[in-house]
This record gives structure tokens, sequence and C-alpha cells, in this order.
């Protein structure tokens, strides 16, 4: 090779050279801007971790916590410095080392969620691949705490997992909330169910919301038999709301009312019952219907009835007595008065005195039969009587 | 009401209230009113035994001649049958609202055609006797009869030995109520 032909090529060698180092140059310049990108990124994704109000932590596919918010510092007393790196995740949460939904997450486990989260686990509706649940959690906090905690899957660009992230949020108070309504609508639930007053709630088209057994007994019809039923149909057989409702009255004016009325049942039999009803409000004060209280007064009202007839009957016989001994007393008296003149005057015949006395004294033996009777009846209608009296007053 | 007894018409019911003391004068005064107004009467006497009755009627003039009796009295307190008169009939006991609404029947048929008026004596007297309730009954019972003949009638009564209600009750059946003792001259 000449001399002319070593310098070309060795000039050429050199261009490439040139050309080769620039394209390092520019691919470090590329890998550097991308780092940089990277980096930013991956802070801002920190910061996103971090600054979230969320508890939240995330673990790489050995387990390894990589992520440990703020957030999460704070509730856990578990410093992120001290946390990353190891497989400690469980450690707020448990009195000893188990998988945490995450754990079972990243190792693809989900045949073993049962065995870890029995009855407490599901499907999240929001996010594809994710689970959550809901515990209590003893330790947390001063008498426990209640988490719900969804996490979910990190897959690479390939889709393969190569972590998981799982968020949680302390629901404490709405637990106690929901604890606290749950009990307060159990004691209502005992009192309403367990109530020897029938109880109906009915809203403001006086359509019934709902019943309680006392109800559907007092009816003879199941208790959801009565739901989405007019109520002056169902109790009075009416077309129409009741002119005497006291569900009208209480909803005008805002406070009880009360009434008496006869209710219906279907196979016809009558019963009588005192109603009050108690309008309730929406939580804006709005006029949402009334509960209807009915207590069944007819054996109430077969007493006060029988009572009535009874003293009726007492009353009528003192007044039938009064008038059967006072007149005829009169009668008697006059009578006698008669006689009385007529053997004063002179005037009169034996055998007429004799008559009209032996009158009289049938007249007495039948006021002293009259006298007996009353007795027998004001005895009868008196029941704290030695039995001497009654003798001494029927005999 | 203040009601002159001479006053009365003719197939017209009455109830005469007046006092206790007044009523044997009221029973005399009204029989001499009908026979005035050419009534026969008919007593159904309740207090009064018919001997007696008789004897006071002709002690005050009045005549048995238009007069014929239903005696529920006699018979019950002298324990046995009185001797027949023509003009009476006995019934065994002042209760036997039967024996009475018979005798009653019986007499007005044998006075059909006549001009005919009934003095019951006393509503007062019977109540000795027979509930309020029966008494109601017979003097529904004695009125009807009254009217489908076409007689008049008088019940007498006690006023104040009435209860309100059976008086009501009584004033039903009758055209007027007459409170004898207020036509005495003074009263109003």
């Amino acid at each position: 090779m000449d001399t002319i032909a070593l310098a070309e090529r060795a000039s050429h060698l050199e261009a490439m050279a040139d050309s080769l180092n620039e394209l390092l140059a520019v691919q470090e310049k590329v890998v550097a801007e991308q780092s940089e990108r990277l980096k930013e990124s991956e802070a801002l994704l920190k910061s996103i971790l971090m600054g979230s109000p969320t508890l939240q932590f995330v673990i790489d596919k050995d387990h390894r916590v990589i992520s440990w918010n703020k957030a999460l510092e704070e509730y856990s007393g578990i410093k992120e410095t001290t946390i990353l790196g190891t497989r400690n995740q469980w450690m707020p949460f448990y009195d000893a080392e188990r998988p945490v939904l995450a754990d079972l997450l990243v190792d693809g486990m989900i045949e073993h969620l049962p065995e870890w989260y029995q009855g407490k686990f599901s499907h999240s509706r929001l996010v594809e691949g994710a689970y959550e649940s809901t515990d209590f959690f003893p330790r947390m906090g001063h008498s426990g705490t209640w988490l719900y905690f969804t996490a979910a899957p990190i897959r690479n660009a390939n889709g393969a997992v190569i972590g998981a992230v799982e968020t949680l949020v302390d629901i404490s108070q709405r637990k106690l909330a929901e604890d606290a309504l749950w009990e307060s609508r159990e004691h209502y639930r005992a009192i309403i169910d367990n109530s020897q007053l029938a109880i109906a709630v009915l809203d403001v088209n006086h359509k019934i919301l709902m019943v309680n057994p006392r109800f559907s007994e007092l009816f003879k019809k199941p208790a959801d038999y009565f739901v989405g039923k007019s109520c002056f149909n169902e109790f009075e057989r009416r077309t129409a709301v009741c002119t005497h409702c006291p569900g009208v009255r209480a909803m005008i004016s805002r406070k009880p009312e009360e009434m008496e009325t006869e209710g219906v049942r279907d196979d016809g039999s009558r019963f009588f019952t005192r109603n009050q009803a108690v309008p309730f409000f929406g939580p804006d004060g709005a006029l949402k219907g009334f509960v209807e209280m009915v207590e069944d007064i007819t054996e109430r009202k077969r007493v006060e009835k029988a009572l009535k007839e009874s003293n009726d009957r007492f009353l009528a016989f003192i007044k039938e007595a009064a008038m059967r001994l006072k007149n005829p007393m009169e009668v008697v008296e006059q009578n006698i008065s008669l006689v009385v003149d007529d053997i004063e005057r002179g005037q009169f015949e034996n055998n007429d005195v004799l008559l009209q006395l032996k009158i009289q004294i049938r007249n007495l033996e039948q006021i002293r039969q009259n006298i007996i009777e009353l007795n027998k009846m004001i005895v009868n209608h008196s029941g704290d009587l030695s039995e001497a009296s009654r003798k001494f007053l029927t005999e | 009401m203040t009601f002159p007894l001479q006053d009365i018409k003719e197939e017209e019911i009455y109830l005469i209230m007046a006092s206790a003391a007044e009523i044997r004068n009221k029973n005399i005064e009204l029989i001499k009113v009908l026979l005035a107004k050419e009534y026969n009467v008919l007593v159904i006497t309740t207090n009064q035994p018919y001997d007696i009755l008789k004897k006071n009627y002709e002690k005050n003039g009045i005549t048995m001649d238009k007069i014929s009796v239903v005696d529920t009295v006699t018979k019950y307190a002298i324990g046995r049958d009185h001797e027949p008169v023509k003009n009476c009939r006995f019934v065994t006991n002042p209760a036997d609202m039967t024996g009475i609404g018979i005798a009653v029947t019986e007499s007005l048929i044998g006075l059909k055609g006549k001009k005919v008026s009934l003095l019951f004596d006393s509503v007062n007297a019977m109540l000795i006797y027979i509930s309020s309730q029966n008494i109601t009954k017979f003097v529904h019972f004695v009125t009807n009869k009254l009217r489908l003949m076409g007689f008049s009638g008088m019940f007498l009564a006690v006023e104040k030995g009435l209860d309100p209600d059976v008086l009501t009750q009584l004033t039903t059946f009758v055209d007027e109520v007459v409170d004898a003792d207020r036509n005495h001259p003074g009263n109003p």
C-alpha cells in the first residue's frame, strides 16, 4: 500500500472516529437528558406519593418497601428511612410477621386471600386487578382503628408484576358513626318490634312505608303487605284520606295529635283504636311524613260499654225503685188518711174500713217485696258486702 | 198546661196530672164532666175497690147507670171472689196484666156503638205492682184499643211520682197532657 492510500485511510478513520465521537456525545447527552427526566419523574412521583394525605406504601417484587409516605409515617410512627428496603410493611398493623394485601398481589396469590382476609375482601370496582378490604386493627390508635385498604399490582411495560401499592383510609369515625347508627336503629327496632302498640310509618301522601309486627297482628296481614299501600284504604276501607285523620292534623300542627276511631279488617270484623300521629322531618327540616301509633282499645271499650250498660241498668233500676217506693208510699198514706178522716167524721162502715185497710196491707206487703228486690240489685252491684249484710238486705 | 176539664174533646186521649191529695177528687170531677157530656164511662180502678168507689160516687150524686168498672184490687185484698156485679169485672190482682187486658177489651166491646170514655185511676197506684215498663206497655195497649174503637180516655197520674223518662213515654201515647191542679180557681 502506498503512502497516499494510507493517508486517505487514516483520514477516513479519523473522520469515522470524529463521527463516532460526535454520536457518542449525542448519546451521552440523550442519556443524560433521559436520566435527568427520569430523576425528575421519580422525584415527582415520590413527591406525589409522599405528599398524599392518604396512607400509602409501595413494595417491589421482592416484597421490599420502596415507598412509605409521610401520612403513613405520621400514622404508624415508623419513619420511611427505617422501613425502606425492609419487608416490615406488616409491622404497624399486626403483632407478628404476615403478608399484607400488597404482598399477596405481588405474588399473585389471590387464592390465599380468604386465608388472611376471610369474608373481608372484595374486587375493587375502580381499579383493575386491585382488591380491597375493611378490617379492625386493635394495635393502632388508642382503642384500635378501622382501616379501609386497597392494594393494586404495579406492572411493567410487558405486563409483568414488579410491585404493588397499598393505600389505607382510616374509617374509624365513619365506622363508629355507622355502629352508633346501627345500635340506635337496633334499639328502635327492638322497641318497635316488641311494642304492644301497632306502629306504622307513613309518608306525606299517606303511603305506608313500614309497619311493626303488632300492626300486622292487629290487621291479621303480613307486615310487608302494607308497604306502599294507602292507610285510609287499608285501615278504614275508605277511598280518600279520613276526615278525622290525626296524621293530617299532626303534619299541619307539626306536633303529635291523637283521636279514637274504629278499624275494619278484611273479614269485616271491627275494632276500636286510639291513634296517635307524630310528624317526622328530614335533616333539612322538611316534613317527611308521620308515625302512627295505634292502641287497640277494643277490650277497654267493651269493658267501658259493659260498665256503662251496667250503670245504666242500675240507674234505671234505682229510678224505677224510687218510683215504685215513693209513689206507693204516698198512695198508701193518702188511702189511710182518707180512712182516718172517715173514722174521725164518724162516717164509716166497718166493712168498708176493713176492706180499705186490707188493701193497704196488701200494698205494704208488695212495697216490702219491692224493697227486697231493690236490695238484691244493690247487693249484686256492690261486691264488698258481708254475708250477714247480704242476708239482711235480701231476705 | 191550663186546661178546663170541661173542654175535653171527643175521641181524644188525655193524661191528667194531679197531686196525690187531689187525685181522688179529680176522679169524681172527671166522672161528672164525662157523664154531663153523656159519655158511658169505663173506670179501671187500681186503688179504690168497687164497693168504696161506688159509695164515693153515690155520695157525690153520681149514679152508676152509665159507669162500668174493671176492679183490680178487691179480689186481691179480700182473697176471694166478690159476689158478681152487673157493671163490674173483678180481676185477680193488680199485677195480672193479661186479666186486666181481657177485662178492658171485653168491657169496651160491650160498649161498642156508644159514646165511651175510659178513666184509668191511677198510673201511680199501679206502680206498686207493675214495673213502669209494663205500665207503659199497658197504657200503649189501652190507648191503641181506644183509638181503634173511636173512644176517648183519661189516665190519671201524680206527676211528681213519675220518672221524667216514663212521663215522656206516656205523653207520646196521649193527645194532651193536662195539669188538673192548675184548673182550680186562683191557679193560673
